[in-house]
């Protein structure tokens, strides 16, 4: 036998009491009175039954310590089982559409309600643990109920929605050592089915519920790689449960940037169909930090329905969403030259960079490896460190290779020509003058080189890194028009190819919205539910009146008995 | 002044108050009206004597006195005729006062209606040419005050009432009476004021069959507290009787709480019954009646 409220014993020094007021009751009253002569046969009875009243006083003492040993035990509530019990593992889906308000107040609500019924009826000394399919594990094996309550207490829904794969895999990981029993707290949608996980050896307890919703599955947005645009991608998604009337009312989506209203526009539920989505996409401009947001309403024409809008919509949640999208990273660029107005208009034109100048004379510091170093008509010290290197026209030898002598063979060859961007370009009339060729060192990994090699594309390990350089044996100024318009692109392709800032073009999307919340119909049925429970399921159970029952009788007893309204 | 009494200086305590003495006078001038003819100061004697009423003839004996031959009849018959008048005699009242311990009990105290009530019978009396007497019960002898007529009795009567205290050794009540009418009083009327809580349940019967069967008219006046006649709080008691110190360990439920209101009640009408069976005129009142108001009840006995 043991014993589920194994605390309530502390109610058993309430016998002290009971004990000490009948010891002081043992003090009859002094009273003097006008005359005896009505009590004369009452006076008589008690002389003559002495002995039968402490015995009969003492008698009730044990009688009615015995109901407060029966009572106490009670409330401890003893349990006899022969068969061991198991340690039980308590998932709780925590998902986004447990938000669902068609169960009072909502579906993660019920299901707590369940999950602390289990947990009161846990029999003294076994253990529990509780998780959620955020997953996170609230509390681990512990047999202390308040513990377990409180773990169950805290666990809330989470932001988005998500497959209970890995809560559950992990509950059976653990209940495999102790050979635990997993209940699962669920609304049954999911955000896919846990395919991956069998749900066998899993008691599935199902919180019903019915419910239509409408608002956003998806909010994302991806700015272009080296300019300020930045693309809006918005879906909408209706649900609506067989059993439950449709949406009524027209929704507004009003997209938003940094507060100020981007677009506003109707999107009409369907009129039939259970499930239904709406994507529209959106171009904005901004090369700093950027708020998206996306709101479903109802329009302001309609507002007198609003009530009736959110009676039929279960998850608010959904109905906005929001998103930021980070600024657009510049790579650093030290220019080290002499005045150059041409260079310096070229390189301030790509809009991903962000460049100083120094002039050749200056001293060099190389703390961040992490910048993109152009010398013209300069050449970097031995000790020269960096992520990429251009060299514009180097006025000497170097790692990148062996000064020949002018260029004179074209630098664009017959296959280049009629290939590639070069093939929509006059060339003939691109002289490139005073051009050097250059031929690369036999250690130097050279990617690519034009013909004669006034470019030359490589990559060197002096210091332990491995930077590439580019070599362009001509000064982009000297040249003609298309050469100076190509420039441009030729820097800002290669420092895409150094990769010196993180992917700022990686897609952002909005949390907590998801396809799966306007799916609120469970992916398992209740047939699948091994023990279901009822949304109302009550947690003050009858056993807990009858004991404040006999609280109650206990202390009207010993009333009546102490004012002797009893025999 | 017709029939008023002058109560002139204190009386030690503020029992007797000049208001109080004021409703007196009121209920006096009241009971002129309700009981004319009732209660007048003179009233016919079984003996005969002088007065201006005729009543008979009877032959003249030695003795007789001699003022009352009928000369007329000896001139015609030659023999000594002596005729009756009715004499009128004034009416004792006896106003006997239990001055057991148990009379001080109740807030206000029993004791303290029943002196007042008997100070306003007093002044009536005294006003309606009676002679009134006061023999409070248990005491001594000593503190008797026999029948005097006379409006100038009324200080002394309130001054005895005054002094009276409610000390009486434990006794029987009936004893008490008994031991007054050993003392061979004259018959009157008795007004016996008490809580007739004796020595035991027979003792108030006893003490109106005593009266009676000395010949008085008696007026029994029971005044009891509220508080007396109803069970304390359940629970287990020890009580002491404030008049002998006995004392009683009673367990006070609901079935002795029953049986004391029963006894009560048995007691209460069993007085009652007694007293209409021996003739005497009862009241009962509690020790929240204002003495007026008993005053006004006690003229109107039958």
């Amino acid at each position: 036998m043991s014993f589920l409220s194994p605390l309530f014993w502390v109610l058993g020094l309430l016998g002290l009491p009971v004990i000490a007021l009948y010891l002081t009751r043992e003090r009859p009253k002094q009273k003097t009175v006008s005359t005896l002569l009505f009590w004369v046969g009452s006076a008589s009875r008690v002389s003559e039954s002495a002995r039968w009243l402490r015995v009969r006083r003492w008698v009730s003492l044990l009688l009615q310590l015995a109901f407060l040993l029966f009572l106490v035990a009670a409330l401890a509530r003893p349990v006899f089982s022969r068969s061991p019990a198991r340690p039980v593992i308590i998932v709780l889906d925590t998902s986004a559409s447990m938000q669902a308000s068609d169960v009072q107040p909502d579906r993660l609500a019920a299901a707590k309600r369940a999950a602390l019924v289990l947990v009161d009826r846990l029999a003294g000394g076994r253990e529990a643990a509780v998780l959620t399919t955020s997953p996170a594990l609230l509390v681990g094996w512990s047999d202390s109920r308040r513990e377990l309550r409180e773990a169950v207490l805290r666990a809330r829904t989470a932001t988005e929605t998500h497959a209970p794969d890995h809560a559950l895999q992990f509950a059976k990981n653990l209940a495999l050592a102790r050979h635990a029993e997993i209940y699962f707290f669920t609304d049954g949608v999911w955000d896919g089915h846990p395919s991956g996980v069998s749900l066998d050896g899993i008691t599935l307890r199902l919180i019903e519920g019915a419910a239509s919703n409408a608002g956003l599955t998806r909010l994302a947005a991806r700015r272009s790689e080296n300019s300020g645009e930045i693309r809006v991608l918005v879906e909408a998604g209706w649900s609506k449960s067989p059993t439950l009337p449709p949406i009524p009312l027209p929704r507004r989506l009003t997209l938003e940037q940094d507060g100020m209203l981007v677009d506003e526009r109707d999107v009409s539920p369907p009129a039939s169909g259970l499930r239904r989505s709406w994507l529209r996409e959106w171009t904005v401009r901004s090369e700093n930090t950027t708020r998206i947001s996306a709101r479903l309403g109802v329009p302001a024409t309609d507002a007198g329905a609003v009530g009736a809008a959110v009676t039929t919509d279960a998850v608010v949640a959904d109905n906005e969403g929001q998103l930021e999208v980070p600024a657009m990273e510049r790579t650093p660029v030290v220019l080290v030259s002499d005045p150059d107005p041409f260079l310096e208009a070229a390189l301030s034109s790509i809009p991903d960079l962000e460049f100083i100048r120094i002039s050749p004379q200056d001293p060099l510091r190389f703390g961040d490896a992490k910048k993109l170093w152009i010398f013209q008509g300069a050449l970097p010290p031995p000790d020269f460190q960096a992520a990429g290197l251009i060299l514009i026209d180097p006025p000497g030898d170097g790692f990148f290779g062996r000064r020949i002598g002018p260029m004179e063979a074209p630098w664009i060859t017959t296959q280049n020509r009629e290939r590639g961007p070069a093939r929509l370009a006059d060339l003939t009339r691109e002289p490139i003058t005073e051009a050097t060729e250059f031929q690369p060192l036999p250690e130097a990994e050279v990617f690519a080189s034009s013909a004669g090699r006034p470019m030359i594309f490589g990559q060197w390990e002096p210091g332990g890194g491995r930077p590439r350089w580019l070599v362009l044996a001509w000064r982009p100024s000297r040249t003609g028009l298309v050469t100076q318009a190509a420039f441009p692109l030729l820097v800002s392709g290669f420092t895409q190819g150094l990769r010196l800032r993180p992917d700022s073009s990686a897609p952002v999307l909005a949390r907590g919205l998801s396809p799966a919340l306007t799916a609120l119909e469970p992916q398992v049925s209740a047939s699948q539910q091994s023990g279901p429970i009822s949304k109302n399921a009550p947690v003050f159970s009858a056993w807990q009146w009858l004991v404040a029952a006999g609280v109650l009788w206990v202390f009207i007893e010993w009333w009546a008995w102490h004012r002797r309204l009893t025999e | 002044m017709d029939g008023r009494v002058e109560s002139k200086g204190s009386w030690g305590d503020s029992l007797f108050d000049e208001a109080l003495i004021r409703r007196f006078e009121v209920v006096r001038l009241l009971s002129r009206r309700l009981v004319r003819g009732r209660m007048r100061g003179g009233r016919r004697s079984f003996s005969r004597g002088m007065s201006v009423e005729f009543s008979g003839y009877r032959p003249f004996v030695n003795g007789d006195d001699w003022r009352a031959l009928d000369w007329h009849a000896y001139a015609r018959w030659r023999q000594l005729i002596l005729k009756l008048f009715v004499e009128e005699e004034d009416l004792h009242i006896h106003l006997l006062l239990d001055c057991s311990r148990s009379m001080d009990w109740g807030q206000p105290r029993k004791f303290d209606l029943a002196r007042r009530v008997l100070g306003g019978l007093a002044y009536i009396s005294l006003a309606n040419l009676d002679r009134v007497g006061f023999i409070p019960l248990g005491l001594s002898l000593e503190k008797h005050c026999p029948p005097h007529r006379g409006r100038d009795q009324f200080p002394a009567l309130l001054r005895a009432l005054t002094h009276c205290h409610a000390d009486a050794p434990a006794g029987s009540l009936s004893d008490s009476v008994n031991v007054w009418l050993k003392t061979q009083p004259r018959r009157g009327l008795v007004i016996v004021v008490s809580d007739f809580f004796g020595t035991s349940l027979e003792d108030a019967p006893l003490v109106l069959q005593r009266l009676r069967h000395a010949g008085q008219e008696v007026g029994a006046l029971q005044v009891v507290a509220d508080e007396e006649l109803l069970p304390p709080d359940p629970g287990e008691h020890i009580f002491e009787d404030c008049e002998t110190g006995m004392t009683r360990r009673v367990a006070v439920d609901l079935k002795s709480a029953e049986a004391f209101r029963e006894r009560v009640r048995s007691f209460l009408e069993s007085t009652e019954r007694v007293a209409r069976q021996w003739e005497c005129a009862f009241l009962r009142v509690n020790n929240h009646t204002p003495p007026e108001q008993v005053l006004a009840s006690i003229l109107s006995w039958e």
